[in-house]
Order: C-alpha cells, then structure tokens, then sequence
C-alpha cells in the first residue's frame, strides 16, 4: 500500500487521493475495506490504477509515483520571472480596505529613487533568467509614469521576452499615461467594486469620483478592447447579501471574467474592516451562492469566476496554475519577489504590507544588498505543505497551497492548528463543494468549469475524464 | 461514552489521541481495551460526529505508520 489521503464526500462517497494529484471517487466505507482486505474486483483494479495498492515494493507504479511526486516538490526555478514594482506608496484615493497603508498624495519621500531604477540590471543578471513579468503596484503607479517609462526601457532592453501589467484606479489619465497603455506588452488592472453607488462608497468616496472611473473606463476599453483590460473586485462583509449584483455589474461591462475577493486582512483593513479576520463562513456562504449563478449564467453565455477555475484546474492536474496566494512548495523569492517603493526586497506583496505595519519584518534585503537567506530559509522550511503536519492526512493537500503571511496577518504566527485558518477554512469548502459537484456528476457545474479550464487552448475535454 | 475500535487501530490509538485533543480541546480522550474512551460536556448529543472524527483520525494515522517506508523511497529514493 502507498500513502492516501481519503475524504467523505456527500452523502455516500469517499474520495481517495494520492500523493501526486490523482484521485477516484468510491463508495463509503472503502478505507477500513482497503485496511482489511475486504475490497471488490472493481475496487481493487481502481486502486491499483490510482496506485494506492501495489503488488510488491519494486512495482512499477512505486517509481512512477516516486519520480512525479518528486518532480513536483523539486520544481524550484531559482530564477525570478515575476516582479512587482512600487514606483510610489502615494496614492490619490482612501480606499477603506486598502492593504498596504498607502501614503497620501502629496507625501513626500515614497517615491523610487533614481538610484534604485539603476540597480535594476545587476538584479536582474543575479537573480532574473530570459523572462520577466513586471508588475507596477502601489500606491498608485499612474502617478510617476516617468519612472514606469524609465522601468519599462530597461526591462526592454534586458530581457528577451518580457510583459508588464499597471494596478491602477483609472482616475488620472495623462498623455504620458496613453503612450505607457498604448506599449502592447502593457497589460491594465484596475478595481471594480460594483456600481456607481458602491464604488463611491469602497474606493473613490464621491460619486463624481466613482463617475470619472466609469468613463476612464469605458474610454480606455473603446480605444484597446476588453482583452487589454482586467478588473477584480475587493468585497467587504457589507457587500456580500449584494454579491449578485456586483456580478451582475461586471455583464452589463462586457466583461467575461471575475475574480470575486473577499477584503484581504491586511493594513488599513485591519482596522476599518476588522471583522475579516475571520469572516471566512460567512463569505464561503456568499461565495457559494455567487458560483450558483455563475453556473446559471453559463447555460447561456460564457462568464468565469476566475478562483474556481484555476482551484478546478488543479484538481484537474494541471500544473500550469501557478497562483502564488494557494501553492505549494511556495518557496518564497524563487520565481516571485517584490521591489518596493524605497528599493526594498520582500518574498510578497503582501509581506511587505506586514512589514509597514509593522507586525513582523520580512523585508529580505535591499537592491543593490545581499539577500537574507537565514530570514528566507526559515519561511521555506514551512511552505509546504506535503510535509506539514497538518496537512499530510488532507485529502485536498495536494490540490492546495499553503500561505504563511495570511497566518502571520490574521494570527501572528504560523504555527495554529491548520484546520483553524481562515485559509484553510476557505479551501476545504471550496474543494468540499467542486468534489461534491464531481460525486454527484452535476452537469451544470462540471461542464461550465471543463469549460473554463480548457478554454485557453481551444479544446474541450467531457466531464468524464473526471471518472474512471 | 466508548468507540470501540479493531485492535490494529489500538497501535495508533496514541498519535491518534493527541490529534483528537487539538480538534476537540473540550473533552477527554483515553485507550481502553475495547477502545478509545470519551468523556466532556454534551459527548453524548455528538455520538455521530465525534465517533467520525475518532475514525477517521485513526485510520489516517494508521495509514501514515504503514505507509511511512514507502512515503520514505518515494520522497527521498
């Protein structure tokens, strides 16, 4: 017998696992048939396929387990090729959730240094290979498009294939701006909360802010096209009995795509949006019933909700999902880093939030600076996941990630029982609801989701290669 | 109240036990020869639900001690 992890899945149906993603779908009461012996022809021949019997320690299956879940735990690049770019922590709205306690306009001193743009090479030849994704966060990036340019020639120049994408809120938009949204390896984010009335109230605080949005909006979708453009929005727990119209919303846009997100726990939401520390329930609630119509949606017009997409896509086995915030191994800066506003180096986004809260310090070290590797080794030595002990008897493990600074956000520490994390909460009743939908060979769920998950390539795979 | 268990799980009753105490603080846990005993406020209006968790926790754990050669050449040759 090799290593499984099992589940019960509604209301008859076990789920079986093993340790590299495979999975199959029995009837209740197979572990303790597996334990004694006591399994049927069908069974047993399931079980072999999904290499969780085997005849004798040299079966071939043994090696084929052995050389996938190895290639799967080994898979470190240790070469950057994404990064996220603060040109400045000012920013001209007060979003009440905002993550990173970002400064106000006029501040001075947040601003990248000249300096720090010049030491973007020697970065890049230490640590970046052929490819790079720069990424410009803020604050509020659009309001130093002169650095953005700056940044933009180098990457040009340094790397042989590069792409970058702009967060920005859309409120200000210059020539300067035009001639940076016009490169076409310039990809443009921004927030879409909701509505006219629920912008104001999230992110622009006057209505006539939230209007300008709109029309920056619309006239930059007219001039590039929606494939340019990609929105998301940020959902506080007021919002959530309204999630249907925010989708609802994103329709009437044009767009085909949202990435429905609870508000982070971090920053300024620490405070004003207090309850998110553990709001997990109450959003899994909302959630569900936000996917309930997506499916609707979707029995007459593509629409995705883009967390179940790429959680489906991992169930499915791909391994092309790569979404920092739900991996594992997720060794911190190996293909990933952040570069802030005062040329500090940090493993996410989101550490560096901590850090300028100041609840724990991990900043890895400057540009231009070594990086801590002490500090780095103690973060990976707990990122993953297939070796944590709470995690090791998950039947969803293998599909799922692991995400210390949330621990470290919302607890302090990284060391609580799993089980008890809003990360793991959120997780297990996502893949508690895919698998239920997979058990019960719910059409209406799996074909939108095949659908989403294959999309890119143009093929379409029927729901029953989900089956044996 | 009692959840009787085979005696192969009564290897794994230990690990098992010390899991259990995390996931259910409120109450107690210890091996008796039959099985693994329980005791705690409202144990008996949670037969279901804790007689579940008991087995699967043991079954997990008896699943990590005779996996754990194979999980060894797997993961490390």
């Amino acid at each position: 017998m090799s290593p499984f992890r099992f589940r019960d899945i509604g209301e008859d149906k076990t789920l079986v696992v093993n340790e590299v993603r495979e999975f199959g779908m029995f009837e209740r009461g197979i572990v303790p048939r597996i334990l004694n012996g006591n399994l049927s022809v069908g069974e047993e021949r399931k079980l072999r396929d999904l290499k969780v019997l085997l005849s004798c320690i040299d079966d071939w299956r043994l090696t084929a387990l052995a050389s996938k879940a190895r290639s799967n735990t080994r898979k470190r690049s240790g070469r950057i090729s994404y990064m996220l770019i603060i040109p400045t922590l000012r920013c001209d709205l007060n979003c009440s959730y905002c993550q990173v306690s970002r400064a106000s306009e006029n501040a001075v001193g947040y601003d990248l240094k000249p300096e720090h743009i010049g030491l973007l090479d020697a970065f890049w030849n230490e640590h970046a290979g052929g490819k790079m994704k720069i990424e410009f966060q803020g604050g509020e990036p659009s309001l130093r498009p002169d650095l953005l340019s700056e940044i933009i020639k180098k990457a040009e120049d340094h790397f042989d294939q590069v792409e970058f994408a702009i967060c920005t809120n859309l409120m200000n938009i210059t020539p300067e701006l035009e001639e940076i949204f016009a490169n076409p390896r310039m990809h443009i984010s921004t927030s879409i909360d909701g509505p006219t009335n629920m912008m104001a109230v999230n992110r622009t605080g006057t209505t006539a802010g939230a209007e300008k949005f709109f029309e920056n909006l619309t006239y930059l979708i007219k001039k590039h096209g929606s494939e340019k453009i990609s929105a998301l929005p940020t959902i506080p727990e007021r919002a959530y009995e309204n999630i249907e119209e925010i989708i609802d919303f994103y329709r009437k846009l044009g767009l085909s795509s949202i990435f429905l997100r609870p508000v982070n726990y971090m920053g300024f939401a620490r405070k004003r949006h207090s309850s998110s520390i553990d709001s997990t329930d109450r959003w899994n609630e909302a959630y569900f019933r936000a996917l309930n119509k997506i499916m609707e949606i979707n029995k007459s017009e593509f629409f995705e909700e883009f967390y179940a997409s790429m959680i489906f896509q991992k169930i499915l086995g791909s391994t092309g999902t790569n979404y920092v915030d739900c991996r594992s191994p997720n060794m911190y800066f190996d293909d990933y880093c952040v570069v802030d506003y005062d040329g500090s180096i940090y493993p996410t986004d989101e550490a560096r939030m901590l850090s300028r809260t100041k609840q724990v310090d991990l900043k890895l070290g400057e540009l231009g600076g070594p990086i801590d590797e002490e500090k780095l080794s103690a973060l990976n030595l707990n990122s993953m996941n297939e070796v944590h002990p709470d995690c090791i008897h998950c039947a969803y493990g293998p599909f799922c990630g692991v995400d210390l600074v949330d621990d470290l956000s919302r607890y302090g520490r990284i060391d609580i029982p799993k089980n008890e994390t809003a990360f793991c909460k959120r997780h297990i009743g996502l893949f508690d609801l895919i698998f239920e939908k997979i058990a019960a060979r719910d059409r209406d769920w799996l074909d939108p989701l095949m659908t989403w998950a294959f999309r890119k390539n143009g093929a379409h795979a029927p729901f029953e290669i989900l089956y044996d | 109240m009692i959840v009787p268990i085979d005696q192969s799980l009564l290897e794994v009753a230990g690990s098992a036990i010390a899991r259990l105490k995390v996931v259910y603080p409120e109450l107690r846990f210890e091996t008796e020869y039959e099985g693994i005993a329980i005791s705690g406020e409202n144990v008996e209006e949670r037969v279901n639900e804790i007689t579940k968790s008991v087995m699967n926790v043991l079954y997990q754990e008896k699943i990590f001690r005779d996996t754990l050669d194979i999980r060894k050449r797997i993961y490390l040759g």
